[in-house]
């Protein structure tokens, strides 16, 4: 007897053995690597901008020439750096090295998904609104929800793109090489390249992102400091830049920034959550004949998202272009196109299969997720890495990419209050979702609209990967269906529209001079 | 809930569980119902002895589950589980005097594996991590219970703490996920009476004293055991 009890122990050892390898805590993360950049893009400084009025709107002072004794002394100090190099700045050489620009936006996604949270009721029913002035006091500000996050996206793709010209111009109109190139006693720790690096294009990146982060998350304003002046002396410790190159690119980046910021400042985001004006919204659609309204289903009912986030100025059309692209009228309740569309959500309700589940749950997006837009700036920068883009061409996928993106949210956003359709489950409580209900109107989607204008600007800049986009953003307009938050047409036309939209970004990008 | 004992010897016990679970919420949320999670335990009685007007018993129990279905873990709190392989080491003392009034101490630590999400992207502790692997924190647990026992009724008191070892804070108006530090204080009753030999009815009630990350909630279970014998 004693045998055969301990050929049970054995047993169990095994299989808890077996068990243990799916037991190890470490999860993998992926790690962006260092690439040499083959494409230098010498006519970049050409390229067209989308808030300066041109590559030349800034100017910087000369750079001292290679043979300076101002010039020499850096090289110098650089030498010093090296030799006294802690691993931790030989890792943030490495980490920085891979592109800042992308590094950037991972940090974007971060707080967008930090900040992705509604702020929780008072004890009187009402809702907090965040203060851009205490923006770290309760609730804090942002509610980064995904038209916030679409725009914060855009606009730093701009600031970015936008420095990166300016700085591309005055590169190859100087043509100060790095350091290396004119003393071969440094040793470049990440792969070199011939791109001039005055002024240096990682601080342009590090300091337009930083100003345009601080304006929109400014409760994070010490570690945006932080991160852009580790970003800023990664470059000395890589041995790829002077002081004086960070420094015109510091300079160069802020001021285009500031541009940028300006420019933000009367987008007419500030008029985005205008409650006040919901009231005529509504009367809006009442004239037009839709009697049934959206009403929140948050309990208590929480002011809708941004009412008036359709009115934002877009980036790749005008206003008028907007009103004439809006989808046309959704079905009316009752008809028996709308009946259709709400019966196939109460089957999908009680019989919603696993892998149904899984679609709607991995394209949900939801609260302290980086939001949609941030799903397809992720995918986006995933592709980038892959075709070992240099800096200035990441920017400009990305700012092509995030302002269609964000124009997908204004029409989307001025669909949704210029009809004000219900979401199924204000019509029919057995509509039970497998996510939570977005606090707006339902036609059109925001996840198709979002989705299918991003994959058809992915598609236009890396045609390899066109149908591979073209799945997902039907899988993310899908998902919707089978979470039981959208009717099939919100999700078909939220998509046709999004590919609309879209195509205005990609008309700019075979005009913008890149091609 | 479907469970299995079987006794090796006087004093080894091996003991497997599958459990069936179904809820429904009050919102508009989908209520969650599936096969929970397979489980496996020794039972093993070191210690066995007549000690003044009663016995006074040590066991150890050694314990591992595996999900064997793939419930929605994301859903927290509707989820039926969350979706992690677990192995479990406890230590159990008992002493009950021959007319049915006993007290025991327990106290055990539960590692807990990595669990797949459906999503590959997730806040922990802050820090957005690009996966769908999840590391859940490990648990330890202490009780202390007095009960009285006779051959066909038992009524028990206890007392319970449950913390985890590391995790982290739901974020503020945010849903509950699989990394969070969970932590409770939690005190009950527990009684049964056996209707015949092979059939018992059970009922209890828990409340949730002091916690972290976890419900103050009371819970009130009642349900029925058939015994099957398969063999002797």
């Amino acid at each position: 007897m004693k045998k055969l009890h301990f050929s049970y122990l054995a047993l169990l050892c095994i299989t808890a053995g077996v068990l243990f390898t799916r037991c190890s805590k470490a999860v993998d993360d992926p790690a962006y690597e260092p690439y040499p950049e083959t494409n230098l893009d010498q006519t970049a400084g050409s390229w067209k901008t989308y808030v300066l009025s041109s590559a030349t709107q800034f100017s910087l002072p000369a750079p001292e020439a290679p043979t300076s004794s101002a010039y020499l002394a850096e090289v110098e100090d650089l030498k010093r750096v090296a030799a006294t190099l802690t691993d931790e700045q030989k890792d943030a050489a490495q980490f920085w090295g891979s592109n800042g620009v992308l590094r950037w936006h991972e940090i974007a996604r971060e707080f967008t998904a930090q900040y992705n949270v509604p702020p929780n009721y008072n004890a009187d029913g009402t809702y907090p609104l965040p203060d851009p002035a205490n923006p770290t006091v309760y609730p804090r500000f942002p509610f980064c929800n995904p038209p916030y996050a679409s725009r914060a996206f855009a606009l730093l793709s701009v600031a970015q793109y936008d420095a990166l010209v300016a700085a591309w111009n005055l590169k190859f109109q100087h043509n100060r090489k790095s350091p290396a190139h004119y003393d071969n006693s440094i040793v470049q720790l990440i792969p070199e390249n011939d791109l001039p690096s005055w002024p240096s294009e990682d601080a342009v990146v590090a300091a337009a992102s930083r100003e345009i982060l601080k304006f929109l998350f400014p409760g994070e304003k010490a570690l945006i400091e932080e991160r852009a002046e580790e970003h800023k002396k990664s470059r000395l410790w890589a041995g790829a830049n002077v002081q004086s190159d960070l420094d015109a690119g510091d300079s160069l980046g802020r001021k285009v920034a500031e541009r940028v910021i300006a420019y933000a400042k009367t987008d007419r985001m500030g008029q985005a959550n205008n409650q006040a004006g919901y009231q005529a919204l509504k009367d809006a659609a009442i004239s037009r004949g839709y009697n049934d309204l959206w009403v929140s289903q948050d309990i208590p009912a929480r002011p809708p998202m941004l009412p008036y986030f359709g009115n934002v100025k877009p980036w790749n059309f005008t206003d008028s272009v907007k009103v004439a692209i809006r989808p046309a009228a959704p079905p009316r309740a009752g008809s028996p196109e709308f009946e259709s569309a709400l019966n196939e959500l109460r089957d999908l309700a009680k019989n919603r299969t696993s892998e149904q589940w899984r679609i709607a749950s991995f394209w949900a997006d939801g609260v302290g997720s980086y939001t949609p837009p941030g799903h397809w700036n992720r995918t986006a920068c995933e592709l980038i890495y892959e075709k070992t883009y240099n800096e200035i061409r990441s920017a400009r996928a990305l700012a092509l990419m995030s302002t269609a993106v964000q124009d997908a949210g204004i029409v989307c956003w001025d669909t949704k209050y210029y009809y004000l359709l219900p979401r199924p489950t204000q019509v029919d409580r057995n509509v039970t979702t497998s996510t939570g209900i977005p606090n707006f109107p339902a036609y059109t989607s925001g996840h198709s609209t979002f989705s299918a204008a991003a994959a058809e600007v992915l598609s236009y800049l890396f045609p390899d990967h066109a149908a591979e986009m073209e799945a997902l953003a039907k899988e993310a307009s899908n998902s919707r269906i089978y979470g039981c938050i959208h009717y099939r047409f919100d999700c078909e036309v939220g998509l046709e529209s999004g590919k609309k939209v879209g195509s205005y970004a990609v008309t700019r990008g075979k005009n913008d001079g890149a091609e | 809930m479907l469970m299995a004992n079987y006794g090796i010897t006087d004093r080894l016990n091996i003991m497997a569980g599958l459990p069936w679970i179904k809820n429904s919420s009050d919102s508009y949320l989908k209520g969650q119902q599936g096969v929970q999670d397979l489980s496996a335990w020794l039972k093993y009685r070191p210690l066995a002895l007549s000690a003044g007007p009663g016995e006074v018993r040590g066991f150890v129990t050694g314990g591992i589950s595996t999900p064997v279905s793939r419930y929605v873990n994301d859903l927290l709190p509707l989820s039926i589980g969350l979706r992690c392989p677990t192995a479990s080491l406890r230590a159990v003392f008992n002493y009950t005097f021959h007319f049915g009034l006993y007290a025991t101490a327990q106290a055990g630590h539960t590692w807990r594996g990595r669990t797949t999400i459906d999503r590959d992207s997730y806040l922990y502790n802050n820090q957005l991590y690009y996966t769908d692997e999840v590391p859940v924190p490990n648990v330890f647990d202490a009780s202390a219970r007095i009960g009285f026992i006779r051959q066909r009724f038992q009524t028990e008191f206890w007392i319970e703490r449950n913390a985890c070892i590391s995790g982290d804070d739901i974020r503020y108006n945010d849903g509950p996920f699989p990394t969070n530090k969970m932590e409770a204080t939690v005190a009950g009753w527990f009684g049964k009476v056996f209707v015949t030999n092979q059939w018992a009815f059970h009922a209890s009630v828990s409340k949730v004293l002091a916690g972290r990350n976890a419900g103050l909630a009371t819970t009130w279970a009642a349900g029925t055991t058939y015994f099957f014998t398969v063999g002797e």
